[in-house]
Order: C-alpha cells, then structure tokens, then sequence
C-alpha cells in the first residue's frame, strides 16, 4: 500500500488513516475520473466555472466553430455592422447546450447566423420577439427544414441587444432553440432559414 | 489528525500514504457531505451529468426533487405524457419541459399534486392564422395544470416548445414557457386537480 500514486481514502468517523491497514474504502477512480457517479469534472466545469463562459464572436473570427468542449459557454454576438456566424457540432442527443446573447447591436446590413454543422440537422424553436416601432409581440415557429437562425439587424431580429438564445443538444439531428426577447425593426420577418 | 473524522488525503506521486506527517493536501470536505461546499453529490450531478439530463415521461411521470430537479423533461408520449410535479415547498428546484412529440387523441399535462398546490405565470403562445402573431396567457389564482392538446393549448409544433417551472414556495411553482397553437387558441391553463 505504500509509495503507491495518489490514492484516495475514504474513512469513517473516528478512523484514524495511518492505523488503517485495510485497504476497503478506497476510491479506485481519482477526481478526475467522476467520483460524483455521474457527472465529470469537466461537466461540472461547462456549469459551474464562470472563467470559461464567455465565447465571443468578434469581426475577427467571423466564423466560430462550436465543439462539444464548448458545452455551458456564452456567445456574446459583438457583430456590429461585421457579418459573423457560429457553427454548431452535430447533433447527437448529449443533452450539451450554448448560451447566445446579444452583446452589440446588429448593424449597417451585417447578419449573425446560427447554423448546424452539416445538412442532416435541423433546429427547432420558436423565437418570442417584438417589434421595437410598437412593442407588439412577434412569434416565428421553425420549418421542418430549419437548420439556421439568422438576425439581419432589422426585419429578423437582433436590433437591440437583450436577446437570449439556449440552444441544446436534444436528439441525433435535432437542436432545441429557447428564442427569447429577440428586437425587430420595421416589419418583422421570421429568423429560421434553410442555408446549410 | 487523530480522530479526524473523514479527511481526504490527496498524495503527491510517490508519497507514502502511511508514513506521510505533513497534513498538506488534504481535503475537508466528505463525498457524502458535500464535497463542493454546500452542493450534494446528488445536486451537482442532476445540474451537470449530461448523460443523464433528458428524461423521458412516456405516458406518465412523477417528478421528485430529488431525480429530477435542473432536469429536462421530454414530453414525448404518444398520446400524451400527463407528469406530476413534487410537492411545492420554496425548494427553488427548476423543471424544464420540452414538447418532443404533438399528442394524438390525448394530451400533455403538467399537473400539481394536491389541490391546495397553485401554478402560477404566462405562457406565450405561437399563432398559426398570420405569420409572426402570437398571443399570452396568464393563469388565473386557482389554476393547477397546463394542458397542451396538440392544438388550440398548445403542443403543435414538437420540438421548439418549453415550459418552464419553479418550486417558488409553499403550494405554488411558478411558470413561464412557449408553445405552439392552431385554430382558435385557448389558455393551457385550467384548475382540474381536486
């Protein structure tokens, strides 16, 4: 038992560890290995570890491409009037999701788009906006084909900033959208579009 | 050291286990006790472990805390999936509902399970009769289920439609959610549990 790498004891109350001879109780995976029966630290980390949320989207990285090891992270949309797009991993049903937000107004004919990574998937959602002339209530359900979310600056959205997008991994070729608080000008038109 | 009760002991390579004196590297806290702080192992897993996020609820489910708080629930029965929330009590504990299937010949509930127990909040809602249009229901004082039938309340669409609740104190969740309607839309809001 001794001079062996980084075991962990698990002892009960009153048990003194260098008089413990027995080796039961010990934890044969380390920290790492997922002591919470479940959860992995690096699952733990996509939740929990504030210092990893931010993934912004900037004109110099117009195209982002989104992995699995992205998981938990925030896309803070800082477009402007510079066209940019995030690309998201396949489907597989991992129940992993992105944070989307509106950081800085869409302008001056750019667009932000939210695509998945090839033409088998699809995203699903209804986006829950208004029409910033009159505060009226805008809805739009995606298409059967919907594989893109797409934000003008104007008619489809993205006009303010505030709009919060999750988007979860819920099924082999499905993406969940939660669409809310997207800001239209003029005549809102819907987001969801067919590209990839 | 002596009498400690439950210390982990994080070695160094090669470290001997036995004969180690310095007290340095040890950890407090307990697996069992909540070794991130205040967080259950059980917590940090129902927030965390992907593999186990998406719960089913087939033709009937009865949520707990317990195995399903920070979960998200698919309504994916066939002819409807009716689920039973917990026992309110201020938990704080969130549910998230996500419409898979549009219910034939039945509906999605989302219930209390005592009459005393409230649902409280808005929905919004989704039109199909003009591109864009979408209408809000609120729940009335007495309210205690979300019906979605697959069309007027609600549950057309599938996939794009969430429900979100939370246990916000004794005898009441709250709610806010989006769905889908067609035809002339109706509250998914009713008072059915007696």
């Amino acid at each position: 038992m001794s001079n062996i790498r980084g075991p962990l004891y698990v002892l009960t109350a009153e048990q003194y560890p260098s008089q413990e001879a027995d080796p039961h109780g010990i934890i044969q995976g380390g920290l790492t290995g997922g002591i919470l029966n479940g959860a992995t630290t690096e699952e733990i980390d996509y939740v929990a570890n504030l210092s990893r949320k931010p993934l912004q989207i900037i004109s110099s990285n117009p195209d982002r491409v989104l992995t699995s090891s992205d998981f938990g992270k925030t896309v803070g949309i800082n477009a402007g009037s510079t066209s940019s797009s995030a690309t998201l991993p396949a489907a597989t049903g991992s129940g992993g999701y992105f944070d989307v937000i509106v950081r800085n107004s869409i302008t001056g004919g750019a667009t932000f788009t939210l695509k998945v990574a090839n033409s088998s998937d699809t995203i699903k959602g209804i986006s829950l906006g208004r029409n910033n002339s009159d505060n009226t209530i805008w809805m739009f359900n995606s298409a059967s084909g919907t594989d893109a979310f797409r934000m003008n600056g104007t008619t489809t959205g993205g006009a303010n900033r505030g709009l919060r997008v999750r988007i979860i991994d819920v099924a082999a070729n499905v993406w969940v959208a939660i669409v809310f608080g997207n800001d239209h000008s003029t005549t809102p038109a819907t987001p969801w579009a067919e590209l990839v | 050291m002596s009498s400690a009760r439950s210390p982990l002991k994080v070695l160094a390579d090669g470290e001997d286990p036995i004969n180690t004196a310095a007290p340095s590297g040890q950890i407090y806290g307990q697996l069992d006790g909540g070794v991130y702080g205040d967080a259950t192992k059980a917590e940090i897993n129902n927030s965390c472990d992907l593999s186990t996020r998406l719960v089913s609820a087939g033709a009937a489910l009865t949520l707990t805390v317990a195995d399903h708080a920070e979960k998200i629930i698919l309504l994916d029965g066939a002819a409807g999936s009716i689920v039973t929330l917990p026992p309110s009590a201020g938990s704080g504990a969130t549910f998230v509902f996500l419409v898979k299937t549009v219910p034939s010949g039945g509906s999605h509930k989302i219930q209390v399970s005592s009459g005393a127990e409230t649902l409280r909040g808005s929905l919004f809602m989704s039109k199909d009769d003009s591109a864009g249009a979408g209408a809000a229901f609120r729940s009335g004082n007495s309210d205690d289920t979300i019906t979605l039938n697959g069309s007027t309340t609600g549950g057309a669409l599938g996939y794009g439609e969430w429900i979100e609740v939370i246990d916000q104190s004794s005898n009441q969740f709250n709610v806010v959610g989006v769905v889908a309607g067609t035809g002339v839309e109706a509250t998914p809001f009713s008072n059915a549990v007696s």
